[in-house]
């Protein structure tokens, strides 16, 4: 029987948000400006379409085990054997996250802003971080998401409307040139960006105080993602052009160092892109770390996820360091991407159609 | 045993304490006159190399590479205290480097400072003639893997040394750098002067494979002056030069004239002027592809005042005379833009955007002549120009 606080609907479509929202938005335009060209930003638009399908299927199977988290569903569903397998390999998928997120984060901001500091010193400032957020369970986690809601991510959301100011409206014709197909191939790459909101789901549904408003706020909040990944791209787009896009690391931030507005107090965008930044990303990986620790915990079959997440912080800080350098680092968030993309659209409609199976035959007899 | 409120108390503390070490950022301090903020960078070729002594100092000893080009930096002379930097001292240094990798010239200027090069702030960077005839494409991409280097750097290609540009002594107690940059922010009152080009729109303009144009800078007695453009190939190779007029015509062609005084002989009195001002211009290039066949138009409508008119008997109400200098103001305008036009096709060159634009409006015909676009279709393509002129008012006498 649960008995927590209930999360609300805007903390859930909060949640839902800032969980997609951290570090893919630098890397995306890059990313779907190789396969698309001038329609790297209709790709965008179609990745997120072809998520709320994803979306719809992990809240479509939630609905079935409304007590249930999607640790505890995976058994029912699939067995205690193989439901455990497919609980180990989602927990493995999910730590993925936060190591390749937080190596490409740590190598932007050594470019960019802290040039002379050790990785080591921002990788463990973040963990410490992490382990003290995620002390006193979901609920402080989901008050302070809140708090970085309403104020980091909109001043950043106003930095990134900024960048309106250098686009050059040539770069975005010809329009579908190419035809659809390079539209849907460089879909396959902007996955990575949408990613969160149906683990949110997996792991929140039995806490949410209005299951039935579940599917419309998740809708709403891939809606209003997709516009969001969908005008940074425009701007990257409008002040790169597409080939010099494709051709930058992190294009983005390359952009966004180009957005100058002489003459006044904010003269160069950069500096305040980077400082709302931190804590935009901060406050996403908070969610994939206890994403991680919960799993653990209910493989485990633990109370709670406190010791689990001072267990599993220092493996993380491990493995994000291990990872030899930047190019290993885009590699392994190459094949993270195919896995959740598998995840989305190939393991999540098979566990739907299992558990819809066994519904109906359970109403039969 | 500590109390579980007084644990977590202890577990906060303990966090504050650590982070207070470790996010502070001491590991990035740099204090700001340690600092060498490059505000501009000249790249020449070198000329005589130096007889190599045992002390070579302009010499950048590479592992790969000859002694080819001298870059020079400025930077700006802080003054510390109550000193007065404009009282004798020069208000800015100059260190140089000779040879081929511009980064590790770079390394090698800041070895003989104790502040070394920052270039965040760097404002204009200038090649000579002779290195962008030769090609600066290689030479951009120190600059674009820079990461400290922004794009919104200005361009610009000088027919001297580049060096004399940073080196010479300004009218103005301004760094040349800065001084150069926040002047070239007025070009758009001035027509003819050839707009600036960011280190940005050049690395765009390589990667797309297209022709670009870039100002060109020359300094005398102090004064600086935007005079000509540099126009470079696809392949970053300076391949000519475009006057003052035929910069007029291609920023029509390129839709970027917004404002500006013309003259024409008063066509009531040769020998006096009538000055038109440019305020409201609207122009429009379309590409037409007919089978093979490849066109473009490009129709303008500027509106303005006029600005002067020196033969003052003249009654610039008359609508004849209204209609006669909108007809001259107009053929001139024609003019210069025929002239920009067939200059840039004998250059075999494209920095007028044509090509994108035919990319933008026909993007399979575009497909099919792209690898031969600046050598073979752009030179052979006509253009018709039909440019209207309108004098909205005559100013405030009649």
């Amino acid at each position: 029987m649960i008995s927590f606080p209930r999360v609300s609907m805007l903390q859930f479509f909060i949640i839902c948000f800032i969980s997609a929202f951290g570090v893919s938005m630098t890397t995306l335009p890059g990313a779907v400006a190789d396969a698309a060209k001038e329609d790297m930003w209709l790709t965008v638009v179609v990745g997120g379409v072809i998520f709320l399908f994803t979306f719809w299927t992990a809240t479509k199977l939630a609905s079935y085990f409304p007590q249930n988290t999607c640790i505890e569903y995976h058994r029912i569903i699939l067995g205690p054997v193989l439901g455990e397998v497919v609980n180990v390999f989602l927990v493995v998928l999910l730590a993925t996250v936060p190591i390749v997120s937080i190596r490409s984060f740590v190598v932007a901001l050594k470019i960019y802003l802290l040039d002379l500091t050790p990785n080591f010193a921002v990788i463990v400032v973040l963990m410490v971080f992490f382990i003290y957020a995620t002390q006193y369970g979901l609920f402080p986690i989901i008050r302070m998401q809140q708090i970085i809601f309403m104020s980091f991510h909109m001043l950043f959301l106003m930095i990134v409307l900024l960048g309106l100011l250098s686009i050059k409206t040539i770069n975005y014709l010809p329009f579908l040139a190419q035809g659809f197909i390079p539209v849907l191939k460089g879909a396959i790459p902007s996955w990575y960006a949408y990613v969160g909101p149906e683990f949110a789901v997996g792991f929140f549904y039995p806490f949410i105080s209005m299951k039935n408003q579940v599917l419309k706020w998740g809708l709403a909040c891939i809606a209003v993602l997709t516009g969001v990944y969908t005008l940074i791209t425009l701007i990257v787009q409008g002040i790169l052009g597409s080939a010099d896009t494709a051709h930058n690391l992190v294009p983005t931030i390359i952009a966004y160092r180009s957005v100058e507005i002489p003459d006044t107090f904010i003269e160069r965008l950069d500096g305040y892109f980077f400082i709302f930044w931190i804590p935009v990303f901060t406050a996403c990986m908070l969610i994939w770390v206890y994403f991680v620790s919960s799993g653990i915990k209910q493989i485990l079959k633990l109370e709670y996820n406190r010791p689990i997440v001072v267990l599993v912080a220092p493996f993380l800080v491990y493995f994000v360091i291990v990872v030899p350098n930047f190019q290993t680092a885009q590699q392994i968030s190459q094949w993270v991407n195919y896995a959740f993309l598998a995840w989305g659209l190939g393991i999540l409609p098979i566990l739907l159609t299992l558990a819809w199976w066994k519904e109906k035959r359970r109403n039969v007899c | 045993m500590l109390k579980k409120g007084h644990l977590h108390t202890v577990i906060l503390a303990g966090v504050i304490f650590l982070m207070s070490f470790m996010v502070t950022g001491c590991w990035d301090r740099k204090e700001i006159e340690n600092r060498g903020f490059v505000l501009g960078g000249a790249i020449d070729k070198v000329i005589t190399p130096a007889p190599k002594g045992e002390y070579d100092l302009p010499h950048v000893t590479q592992e790969a590479g000859e002694r080819k080009y001298k870059v020079t930096v400025e930077m700006p002379r802080f003054k510390k205290g109550e000193e007065n930097v404009t009282g004798g001292k020069e208000n800015h240094y100059i260190f140089s480097g000779e040879g081929e990798s511009m980064f590790q010239i770079v390394r090698a200027i800041g070895a003989k400072t104790y502040f070394s090069p920052f270039f965040e702030d760097l404002q204009v960077l200038i090649f000579s003639e002779a290195v962008a005839r030769e090609g600066i494409k290689d030479l951009l991409d120190f600059g674009l893997r820079n990461p400290t280097m922004r794009r919104g750097v200005k361009v610009f290609v000088t027919p001297g040394r580049a060096e004399d540009i940073l080196k010479g002594k300004m009218q103005v107690a301004e760094i040349n750098s800065i001084f150069i940059a926040k002047t070239s922010q007025n070009v758009k009152m001035t027509p003819r002067f050839a707009t600036v080009t960011s280190l940005g729109e050049v690395a765009q303009a390589i990667r797309a494979k297209r022709s670009f144009g870039v100002a060109e800078i020359v300094m005398e007695n102090g004064d600086v002056k935007l005079t000509k453009g540099a126009i470079f190939n696809a392949e970053g190779k300076m391949v000519g030069e475009l006057d003052e007029w035929e910069i007029v015509g291609g920023k029509i062609i390129r839709r970027v004239l917004k404002e500006g005084a013309f003259s024409i002989p008063n066509p009531a009195n040769p020998e006096k002027l009538a000055v038109f001002e440019v305020v409201e211009p609207r122009i429009k290039v379309n590409s037409h592809v007919d089978g093979d066949k490849l066109w473009f138009t490009l129709e303008a409508e500027l509106a303005g005042h006029l600005g002067e008119n020196t033969e003052t008997e003249q009654k610039a109400l008359d609508p004849v005379f209204l209609m006669a200098v909108e007809r001259a103001m107009a053929d001139e305008f024609t003019r210069m833009v025929q002239v920009a036009y067939h200059k840039h096709q004998e250059l075999r060159a494209d920095a007028l955007g044509l090509g994108s634009l035919v990319y933008r409006q026909h993007p399979e015909y575009w497909n099919m002549v792209k690898d031969r676009w600046d050598e073979e279709v752009f030179p052979q393509t006509p253009i018709d120009v039909n440019i209207k002129v309108i004098i909205r008012r005559p100013g405030m006498i009649s």
